[in-house]
């Protein structure tokens, strides 16, 4: 008996394991079935739409929102309203966790639900899709001709940045603000009045008045951990700038521990911590929530974040707490060593790019390329950014939108639906640069505080020569998607352990820790990046 | 005479006649084959060159590519090392705590007070390692804590619990026993009520205190549950809970924080390093296995019966 169980037991396991393989298989088989149907030859044409409706999945971002749900909210109803119907396609929306994009899309890569579009807002992520092989080759005429006004407006970054190994691989959103206009650093102008100074005008004066804060009981600067987009050495840059140290080091995906300005930025940061001039325990703060909330309650005078009108529920919050709090926007040169410039980052002049999933079918690939043509049309993106006149906005004296607060059931989502849109624009435009600042004062301005905003951007305005792009390399840099999961996760470490190190020991454990982080696999990218570099692979 | 009728009534009898018991034993049977067994199929990228695209049958076979990987990895030895330290030092503390309670926790007379406590000790086991974990840096965290204020205003240093190396491995501990202990006790209960009371009359009979019949009476009959525990326990020595250092860990006490688990994670999950992940898992699942086999034979050389 003990041996007919132990053969039941084997042929059911047996069975459960073909079945797990025919199911993994079917699954493929049905997206290869529907590559094959067809291919046009002029003789099939969609333009019109489309006979059996097609299913086009687009992804969205998740930011975690209270109360918004991205993947059905009025817009998304509102767009297979306007666009879905009329084309017979059924737009299903995927969300995509903001803070997990890569993990996400390659876990449903993996299982083959992934959406019928790829997308990231930077480069070598999509680089690093690319040699997972996620893409399909695109046809620039089959773009052109089932979206002409996409294709008139973004053709030629189209075909200049979107080749990959000589293939047409990816196409982008268009981006107009190349440097973003509602990251504010706030900085409580109360407190400086209160010790007696002015605001700071370079790293020196800022660390000074840090320390007569702490020296009046007031506070200390807001800091958290740094996980990603690593961006945070520009002010320790030389300028002119060196363009090959910054082709090797600069790149959001994995920091530059062993770079001169990274050291330098350490080196500062060790001395903020060391004299109480940062928050103590900023490395227990991995989403910023922390930083916010000592900031809003009053213990540290100095916080960054993306600006919205909606920010006004945050500054009510910090005068509910303290009503003597005042607001400025910090003077970009506070942040920089005697000496230098106020560096930053700019964009490409792309915002999102995205390639097609390589087991879209044929009908949801065109019916991508309506969709951006639809959306693409000037009063469809007005609608779809602004929402509707006399609800959501009214028109000033420079026919500029101003929001009118509305919080109903057809409300924008927080960053104005830009989720939805980001697959043609990064941003709202109005035709000149002018009106686009102006606008951008309405639109992220919280109410009484437009002000913030405006200082912002006269500050932008001012460094602009400043602000650089990365270099952008057009062949994948294969040792960058090998090492730079394993390299953010060692960086975390190390910076920590520089950062609350004792200073007489920083050199010693500088010096340690650079080694390490090459041996982990950064001497790798370095190498691998000046081949290409050396090779004219870069841009 | 029953050999032969057992013989004559093969399992289809027995299905028949208790397929309600059957249909029972179906589900966590299903249960265990579907995600025990099946999963293991999954087992083979640990020895591919696992590409998402691909598939697990698609990709290529390396070999023993990947274990060199992980067996060279910088981290690998560590996080052996903080592996088998956690779960040893949480042996040494959390395994004989559930068996003092449980002692203790029998001797009081008092039954609402008994249920009570029993209750409260309890609570901890049902919240989750995330809510321990932001509860544990709220009370203790250097500036903001509550346990650092009372310090403070006691006039003394603040302490960091958490936030250098060693302090940390001492909380992680004590954390570990103070949630795990009450759970513990219910198993070692259990088997304390079913010791025969003849046993402490005759003890006290004899003349044993209180502390004489825990010792002579009590834990001898109790012996063979711990040591099946103990067998359990010394074969998740490899293992350990993810959730349990992930959510007590931060980046300022790295040096033992990085245990075999939050590997696993941070490359499968976080770095989607599938392959690595799957081989440094069965790495571990493997030694855990001897290391229950080795348990279970030692047991049976002390006169134990052993688990298998």
């Amino acid at each position: 008996m003990k041996s007919k169980l132990l053969r039941a037991a084997r042929v059911l396991t047996a069975g459960l394991l073909a079945s797990l393989l025919l199911w993994s298989c079917g699954g493929k088989s049905t997206a290869a079935g529907s590559e094959a149907g067809g291919k046009l030859d002029g003789s099939k044409d969609y333009s019109q739409g489309f006979e059996e409706t097609v299913t086009l999945r687009i992804p969205v971002y998740e930011r975690g929102w209270e109360g918004w749900n991205p993947t059905d909210s009025y817009w998304t109803r509102w767009i297979q309203e306007n666009f879905g119907k009329k084309y017979n396609v059924n737009v299903e929306f995927v969300s995509i966790g903001r803070s997990t994009e890569v993990v996400d899309f390659k876990q449903l890569l993996a299982a083959g639900t992934a959406p019928d579009i790829i997308f990231h807002y930077d480069y070598p992520a999509i680089l690093d899709y690319y040699s997972e092989g996620a893409y399909q080759t695109l046809d620039t005429g089959e773009i052109a001709r089932y979206a002409p006004t996409y294709w008139k407006n973004m053709g030629d970054i189209v075909t200049k940045y979107g080749v990959i190994d000589g293939e047409q691989k990816i196409a982008m959103g268009d981006r107009i603000e190349l440097v973003s206009k509602n990251w504010v650093t706030l900085i409580r102008q109360d407190w400086i009045d209160r010790v007696g100074m002015t605001m700071p005008g370079s790293l020196e004066d800022y660390n000074a008045l840090l320390g007569a804060w702490k020296k009046a009981g007031l506070g200390y600067a807001s800091a958290y951990l740094m996980t990603k987009s690593f961006n945070f050495d520009y002010a320790f840059r030389s300028w002119p700038e060196d363009r090959e140290g910054r082709a090797l080091n600069s790149d959001l995906a994995v920091a530059a521990l062993t770079w001169d300005p990274t050291r330098d930025f350490l080196k500062n940061m060790n001395h903020q911590w060391n004299n109480g001039l940062i928050s103590k325990e900023f490395y227990l703060d991995t989403d910023g929530n922390q930083a916010k909330a000592d900031f809003l309650s009053g213990k540290a005078g100095v916080w960054s974040l993306y600006m919205y009108s909606t920010s006004i529920k945050e500054i009510n919050n910090l005068l509910a707490n303290d009503p003597q709090a005042k607001l400025a926007v910090l003077n970009p040169m506070a942040l920089v060593p005697e000496g230098n410039k106020p560096q930053g980052r700019s964009y490409w002049p792309f915002g999102m790019i995205y390639g097609v999933n390589v087991k879209a079918s044929e009908e949801a690939r065109i019916a991508f390329w309506l969709y951006l043509e639809w959306m693409s049309q000037p009063e469809v993106l007005y609608t779809l950014q602004n929402g509707f006149e006399g609800t959501h906005y009214r028109l000033d004296e420079n026919k500029l939108p101003v929001s009118l607060g509305y919080t109903g059931e057809q409300r924008l989502s927080n960053n104005d639906n830009a989720d939805y849109w980001c697959l043609v624009n990064a941003n709202k435009t109005y035709g000149s640069e002018e009106l686009n600042a102006l606008a951008a004062i309405n639109s992220y301005g919280p109410a009484g505080y437009e002000y913030l905003i405006r200082d912002t951007i006269e500050n932008i305005t001012r460094y602009k020569e400043f602000y650089t792009p990365d270099t952008l390399f057009t062949v994948p840099i294969a040792s960058l998607s090998e090492y730079s999961g394993d390299l953010a996760s060692l960086f975390k470490e190390l910076y920590v352990k520089l950062v609350i190190s004792n200073p007489s020991d920083f050199d010693a454990l500088y010096r340690e820790s650079s080694k390490e982080y090459l041996d982990a696999g950064y001497q790798a990218i370095l190498d691998e990046k000046k081949e290409a570099f050396d090779g004219g692979k870069a841009r | 005479m029953s050999d032969h009728l057992l013989k004559k009534k093969g399992p289809g009898f027995y299905l028949r006649r208790d397929w309600q018991l059957y249909a029972l034993l179906s589900l966590p049977l299903a249960f265990a084959l579907l995600f025990k067994y099946g999963a293991m199929f999954g087992l083979v990228i640990a020895f591919k060159d696992y590409k998402i695209l691909k598939g697990f049958l698609g990709s290529e076979w390396v070999g023993w590519e990947i274990f060199r990987q992980v067996f060279t990895h910088r981290s690998f030895l560590k996080s052996v090392r903080n592996t088998l330290l956690l779960n040893i030092l949480d042996l040494i503390v959390s395994f004989p705590m559930p068996i003092v309670l449980a002692l203790l926790l029998n001797e009081i007379r008092s039954r609402a007070f008994k249920k009570i406590s029993q209750t409260v000790l309890y609570l901890p086991h049902f919240l989750s390692w995330i809510i321990i974990g932001s509860l544990a840096y709220q009370l203790f965290s250097v500036d903001n804590g509550i346990v650092n204020a009372v310090i403070a205003s006691a006039g003394m240093d603040r302490f960091p619990f958490l936030q250098k190396d060693v302090p940390w491995l001492f909380s992680y501990v004590v954390i570990g026993a103070w949630q795990s202990m009450g759970w513990g006790t219910i198993i070692y209960l259990a088997a304390i009520t079913s010791v025969s009371p003849e046993l402490y009359e005759a003890a006290r009979i004899d003349g044993a205190g209180r502390i004489r019949q825990m010792w002579n009476v009590t834990l001898p009959c109790i012996r063979s549950t711990i040591v099946t525990l103990l067998i359990m326990n010394l074969g998740r020595i490899m293992g350990g809970s993810f959730e349990r250092v992930n959510s007590l860990m931060n980046y300022a006490t790295t040096e033992f924080t990085s245990t075999i688990p939050v590997l696993v994670y941070e490359w499968g999950i976080q770095n989607s390093k599938f392959s690595r992940a799957t081989a440094l898992g069965l790495f571990q699942s493997l030694v855990g296995l001897i290391l229950v086999l080795l348990a279970d034979r030692a047991a049976k050389k002390l006169g134990e019966q052993g688990l298998i």
